[in-house]
């Protein structure tokens, strides 16, 4: 079913709306989720979770595309989730992730405000966009779906060590180009 | 700035880069090899879980352990497991006698019926990034209209000062419209009333026209408080508004000269605001049904377009379709009760009643100077059967009763001096978001008692893997008018609920708060 379809469907609240994105995204949602909380069990909770957040959320949301933004809401509940279980104890892709964004910048406070947030994304967008496509879709894979080095070799068919070394200068680029945004880092 | 910044911030990318480096199906789950009975395994598990998605979701939607759906009646209320209303119902009860004569509209008494501090309005924890959609919701009634006037006054709606409402009341104007053509609705009066946030509201009849897809909140006689005026006040005309109170870009479309007018969005408080919008009208594959500088009959074709997807959309699911689109309700009664309630219901001949439809059904509840009773009386407008409520009031229920809007003055006045503290909340590193007065009148025995409720909302913010989350911390305390003692007195909710009932007394659970999603 074609995307607009589903969000007519929620839209109409229809619990087939439920369904279809199920059967069509129900997979990609397993393995945003799966890539964050690594536990198979965990993950489909939070992909159940994520149909309700879209069901609650769609309307007044009328999301197009629709992928990315089921993608982001089973994201953010699968961080949550992580953050949840593992409050104490560390494990999994993600302080792996952090501590490599952190090259990026160095130590300081958070971002103060809403604002500083969305600049910072308009800034990565720019940033994103200057990117050959395949380094751009490595960095998202790594840094967006928290995918590990080992798996982004496999898909496209590199070398660990190449990726590795592709997102280490990516990661180099990315914080000059803040620091030419004018970013505190 | 710090990596988990970064990381967060990777939210707000380019959907589109999102999807570039989305993995295929086939790699969504974990590489490990599999034999041909453990993939037919993984394939029956799934099938297994996706036909237990299709059979318990809908029943954990309709009151499982899940967040219930949103209602219809999208006034803003916390969880409605909370709190309880006993209306008790019977059918075919013939009017009482009138209360008041029919020159006798009712006076609000206090200087201020609601009373509230803190800023509750912003519960709203921030605004969507997404980027504008502008396709109508076809569902709606979709009309070409001109704005005539913008009601000068600011009003409110009676329902929304009810105690489940721990927000402001949220202020509205109203704009007179004439209708100039009905795109997709039936029985379009030749004039009606929009409902538009105060916060939102603009001088729209500065626009040569307007397509504007909208609900009908109200039939024609339905009554507001005049905040300006401080009365109760009765409009001829029938209301619609914006679907979700909240008008959204492409809801409602200016043209000037039969050209697209984009000043009309240049609102900051319409959701999906200009600053999306201007992206996106720049070109027509960007946008839906309108673009900078298109004309009024391009928007037009591109809603009938979208109309003819709706009705596929509905053929393909076994669904009518209408062309005609929803027929707007009136109180055009046949049946002789039906007559009888409308009559007994008609602004200030009888009190005041308030009325709020839920499809096709009209609900009035009678309200004494501004505060609402249990007196309810419905009528479905397609049936026309009508139910009473139990409990009734009578002329002579009101000798003696307490003035409850006076007293909420009162303490209005009190509590503007001095900020009184929660009962069960330790209020330390909790912002006050909202400080309120509610009162209502339930009838016990032939008695009318007052209450008042004083809530106190709270919130609670803390981080959460860089994401700011919330607690809500809820508090409340009561305050009973007893008419034999002709005085006013503490009540504690376990004896409040033992003398009047669950009504409007919240159930929950004091001192823990509840988490608010983060946004």
């Amino acid at each position: 079913m074609e995307d607009r379809q589903i969000v007519m469907l929620f839209w109409a609240r229809s619990e087939e709306a439920i369904a279809e994105t199920q059967k069509k995204y129900g997979r990609y949602c397993q393995y945003i989720a799966y890539r964050i909380l690594k536990n198979d069990a965990d993950a489909e909770e939070v992909v159940s979770d994520t149909y309700l957040r879209l069901w609650n959320s769609i309307p007044p949301h009328r999301p197009d595309p629709l992928k990315p933004y089921v993608g982001t809401v089973c994201r953010r509940l699968a961080l949550n989730e992580y953050e949840r279980q593992n409050a104490q104890k560390r494990g999994g892709e993600l302080p792996a992730v952090l501590e490599e964004l952190s090259d990026c910048v160095a130590d300081g406070d958070s971002a103060s405000d809403m604002g500083e947030s969305v600049a910072l994304a308009d800034a990565l967008n720019r940033f994103l966009k200057a990117l050959p496509s395949e380094t751009r879709n490595i960095f998202v894979r790594r840094y967006w779906y928290t995918a590990s080095v080992a798996e982004i070799s496999e898909s496209f068919h590199m070398k660990e060590s190449t990726v590795a070394m592709l997102l280490l200068r990516t990661r180099r680029k990315l914080k000059k180009h803040l620091e030419k945004e004018g970013f505190t880092l | 700035m710090t990596g988990k910044d970064l990381y967060i911030a990777m939210q707000g990318i380019d959907p589109q880069f999102i999807l570039d480096a989305a993995p295929d199906a086939t790699g969504a789950r974990p590489r490990a090899s599999k034999s041909i009975f453990l993939r037919r395994a993984v394939i029956a598990v799934c099938a297994c879980l996706l036909l237990g998605i299709l059979l318990i979701l809908p029943w954990r939607m309709r009151g499982g352990n899940v967040p219930a759906l949103p209602a219809e009646d999208t006034e803003n209320t916390p969880p409605s497991q909370t709190f309880s209303d006993e209306t008790e119902w019977t059918t075919q009860q013939p009017p009482s006698p009138p209360l008041y004569g029919a020159d006798s509209p009712e006076k609000l008494t206090g200087p201020s019926l609601v009373f509230i501090v803190g800023n509750s309005a912003s519960t709203d924890m921030g605004t969507s990034s997404a980027p504008p959609q502008f396709e109508f919701n076809c569902l709606c009634y979709l009309v070409r209209a001109k704005a005539v006037e913008v009601l000068p006054d600011t009003y409110q709606v009676l329902s929304a000062l009810r105690a489940t409402s721990d927000v402001k009341p949220t202020n509205y104007r109203l704009v007179r419209m004439k209708t100039l053509e009905s795109i997709r609705a039936k029985d379009m009066p030749e004039e009606f009333f929009y409902l538009m946030r105060e916060s939102l509201v603009s001088d729209l009849t500065v626009y040569d026209s307007l397509i504007i897809s909208m609900s009908q909140i109200w039939t024609e006689n339905f009554i507001l408080r005049n905040v300006d005026e401080q009365v109760m006040e009765a409009l001829p005309l029938t209301v619609f508004g914006d679907p979700e109170d909240q008008p959204e870009l492409g809801n409602m479309i200016a043209f000037t000269e039969g050209i697209f007018d984009e000043s009309l969005w240049q609102n900051p408080g319409w959701r999906f605001g200009y600053q999306f919008a201007d992206r996106y009208i720049e070109e027509p594959s960007k946008y839906y049904v309108a673009y900078r500088g298109c004309t009024e009959s391009y928007t037009v074709g591109r809603i009938e377009e979208d109309l003819q997807a709706w009705r596929e959309l509905e053929e393909s699911r076994g669904e009518t379709w209408s062309s005609d689109g929803p027929r707007v309700r009136d109180l055009d009664v046949k049946t002789q009760a039906a007559k009888e309630v409308l009559a007994y219901v008609r602004p200030f001949e009888n009190g005041v009643f308030a009325q709020w439809m839920y499809g096709s059904t009209v609900y009035f509840r009678r309200y004494i100077n501004g505060c609402e009773t249990e007196e309810m009386i419905t009528v479905n407008l397609n049936t026309e059967e009508v139910t009473y409520s139990e409990v009734r009031y009578e002329k002579e229920d009101l000798k003696g009763i307490g003035d409850v809007a006076a007293q909420i003055a009162d303490m209005a006045e009190a509590y503007t001096a001095e900020t009184p503290m929660p009962p069960h909340t330790d209020p330390e590193g909790k912002d006050l978001r909202c400080l309120n007065l509610f009162g209502w009148y339930a009838k016990v025995n032939g008695k009318i008692y007052g209450v008042i409720k004083t809530t106190w909302t709270y919130l609670e913010e803390y981080d959460r893997s860089g994401y700011p989350w919330y607690n809500i911390h809820y508090d409340d305390r009561y305050l009973l008018y007893d008419p034999e003692e002709n005085a006013w007195s503490d009540v504690s909710r376990d004896d409040l609920k033992a003398l009047l009932g669950l009504r409007n007394v919240y159930n929950g659970e004091y001192g823990v708060g509840e988490q608010l999603p983060m946004e």
